[in-house]
């Protein structure tokens, strides 16, 4: 499948109404502990506030952060690697209902 | 019959003045580290791996009139520029990030051919971007180290692919299975060490044929011994690996290889043993691999403290030295015949892995284990007393100069579960991990040192990790570059800084310098990238907006 096809598939997949509900404490802490296990924090920092910020932002959307984590995203220097088949999408959920949490209210 | 003699030797005489003239900065040939003057030809520029460039048309007195004389722009920003060039007879051969070649005209800068690699998509799930520290020549063939564990060749003269092999396990048993540095050419044998640890796998170091590409032979960096790996599973992803080219001893025909840390980093309890060969300085055969000695440097290493840096060989009182610097901060003083220890010291002020290393024996003295579950904070930090980028010796003024990080970390360990499809996930064998500066003291330092002795002459310090390696020259001069993109040229006596610019993007790379029709250049390669410059700007904010670059920049004289 084409790159940008698979972009197009994973917008699709990412409708609001495909999104699981990314407040469930249970996908937060489920999240937060594949952020350990994985060594998110190592590029991200411990509670994502390392080099490559995650906390205390607003400019984060959940689909975005799906897309980024499973398709990994490149800008400039930076390059974030691609998780899609070392993490299921289930798991790629929790994680993202983790870093949504992390954001401002 | 005086007149047609004298008129001979005149002319002789003329065409030998001319010829050394044509050698553009004519120097005597006077010892280690002045042949082949013009040229950057290896990847510490001679065998014995000083980074030291007899040029001295650029010297102490006219350096603060260096000014550009051409830019190249690689392409691919991602990874950033972290190679150190190889320049013979007027062409630079360079690789960008990690999948493209060029050879580049070294007056002008202008590309002569590029070769662009296709990498195994896998690579997009590694933990860095592709990236390369350089590329060999020679045979009339580029060689070329990738991302994705595969050694291949290429026409110097037109790019073209000669032969192409996969060297490593990539895509199979070992995601972080790469060849991250170039190899070293012996005779027709390449040597290639494979990078490892911190992913699931166990490193290897492979003699290839230059000619053919066929595979000489194997050394596992993971000895095959239940009392040096208590745990079958734990020896099967050791870590270890070679992550950094070599040193060849012409002399001795002996090739010098450091290993890799053993994994996990923190978490050692599934691997009592004194963990062979990973933090060890190897010297083998090259055309066989037979392991000629060994000196393992750390024992059963739960800091991550990787051999894996450059062996510098150094003659000193009739005695044929190694210095090898650990990334514990150490600095070993060998024999270059067997290993034996001349001396011990240590490059870096700020450690508590142990109480220090005895400089007869080189055991560590009252080591300072973490403990499985309780916090530690062990200095130096996993970034190491100096990164992988080289300190360079000058044989004029007797000095290394080389950078010194003061880091330390802390975390807590816990078990750590090899899993060979986690290509990005780290094998830190902790939680809660973080990198601290060491409070009152500026983080980084380039320092003047005797390499023996390790008596210091002059240090520059900032409170930023100095990230590139250093050149030093016939001009009595050192270059070093920062990771905001300044570079500086020092007096090599002094330390006194005589010119610095700022090249736009940080420097992690190799800058070298070469000649041709007669005009020396420093080149730099300047671009941000790697681990420690994605992630060193949550302690060094002032890093966080340096752009991405794959920049190469001449400077030169009027």
């Amino acid at each position: 499948m084409s790159c940008g096809a698979l972009l197009a598939c994973m917008l699709a997949l990412a409708r609001a109404d495909d999104i699981p509900n990314l407040k469930d404490p249970d996908m937060i802490t489920a999240g937060s502990q594949l952020f350990q296990e994985k060594q998110c924090a190592y590029c991200h920092g411990q509670g994502g506030s390392g080099a490559i910020r995650l906390a205390g932002r607003s400019d984060l959307e959940a689909a975005y952060i799906f897309e980024t984590i499973a398709e990994g995203r490149v800008k400039g220097a930076l390059r974030m690697p691609s998780w899609r088949g070392v993490l299921t999408d289930d798991q790629i959920w929790q994680a993202t209902a983790y870093i949504m949490s992390l954001s401002k209210p | 019959m005086h007149g047609p003699r004298l008129g001979i030797a005149l002319i002789i005489g003329v065409a030998l003045a001319g010829a050394m003239l044509n050698c553009s900065n004519a120097i005597a040939q006077a010892g280690p580290g002045d042949e082949d003057p013009n040229n950057w030809p290896l990847y510490h520029r001679t065998n014995n791996g000083w980074r030291y460039s007899p040029l001295d048309q650029i010297n102490k007195d006219n350096v603060g009139h260096l000014h550009v004389a051409w830019i190249h722009h690689g392409g691919d920003l991602a990874g950033g520029m972290q190679e150190t060039p190889i320049v013979i007879d007027g062409v630079i051969y360079s690789m960008t990030a990690g999948s493209r070649v060029a050879a580049i005209d070294a007056r002008t800068g202008k590309e002569i051919w590029h070769h662009e690699i296709k990498l195994n998509p896998l690579t997009g799930k590694s933990s860095v971007p592709p990236f390369s520290r350089g590329v060999t020549v020679g045979r009339g063939k580029v060689f070329v180290p990738t991302s994705d564990g595969r050694a291949i060749a290429l026409n110097q003269q037109t790019g073209d692919e000669i032969w192409s092999i996969q060297l490593t396990d990539y895509n199979k048993d070992c995601a972080s299975c790469i060849l991250p540095s170039p190899p070293i050419l012996v005779g027709d044998i390449l040597i290639f060490g494979s990078a490892v640890a911190e992913i699931a796998s166990a490193g290897k170091i492979y003699g290839v044929n230059a000619d053919t590409g066929k595979t000489q032979w194997q050394f596992d960096t993971i000895k095959k011994d239940s009392e040096s790996w208590s745990t079958p599973e734990a020896a099967r992803y050791g870590g270890g690996g070679a992550w950094l080219p070599g040193t060849y001893d012409a002399a001795s025909d002996t090739v010098f290889y450091g290993t890799a840390n053993p994994a996990a980093n923190s978490w050692g309890e599934d691997r009592k043993g004194d963990n062979l060969y990973t933090d060890s300085l190897l010297a083998f055969e090259p055309t066989t691999g037979n392991l000629k000695w060994y000196r393992q440097e750390i024992e059963h290493d739960l800091w991550d403290y990787d051999s894996a840096y450059e062996a510098l060989l150094i003659d000193r009182n009739g005695k044929k030295l190694l210095v090898h610097l650990n990334k514990s901060g150490f600095v070993f003083v060998m024999n270059r015949q067997d290993g034996s220890l001349e001396n011990v010291w240590p490059a870096v002020e700020t450690y508590n892995f142990a109480k220090g290393i005895d400089p007869k024996t080189g055991r560590l003295i009252e080591r300072n284990d973490p403990v499985p579950g309780k916090p530690f904070l062990a200095c130096p930090s996993m970034w190491g007393a100096r990164s992988w980028n080289h300190g360079a010796y000058n044989p004029k003024t007797g000095l290394w100069y080389t950078n010194v990080l003061e880091l330390c970390d802390s975390g807590i360990p816990v078990v750590d579960q090899a899993d060979p499809h986690g290509y990005a996930v780290l094998r830190l064998g902790a939680k809660d991990f973080e990198v601290k500066k060491v409070p009152g003291k500026p983080a980084g330092r380039l320092d003047a040192r005797d390499p023996v002795t390790g008596k210091r002459k002059w240090t520059y310090e900032v409170d930023l990790p100095l990230l590139g390696s250093v050149l030093t020259t016939g001009g009595d001069l050192v270059f070093n570059g920062d990771p905001l993109g300044i570079v500086r040229a020092f007096d090599g006596d002094s330390g006194q800084i005589l010119w610095s610019f700022n090249t736009g993007s940080g420097l992690r790379s190799g800058i070298v310098s070469y000649a041709v029709d007669g005009k020396q250049y420093i080149l730099v390669p300047s671009g941000r990238g790697s681990f420690a410059a994605t992630l060193l700007p949550s302690l060094f904010p002032e890093m966080s907006d340096v752009p991405g670059a794959a920049t190469l920049i001449a400077f030169t004289l009027d």
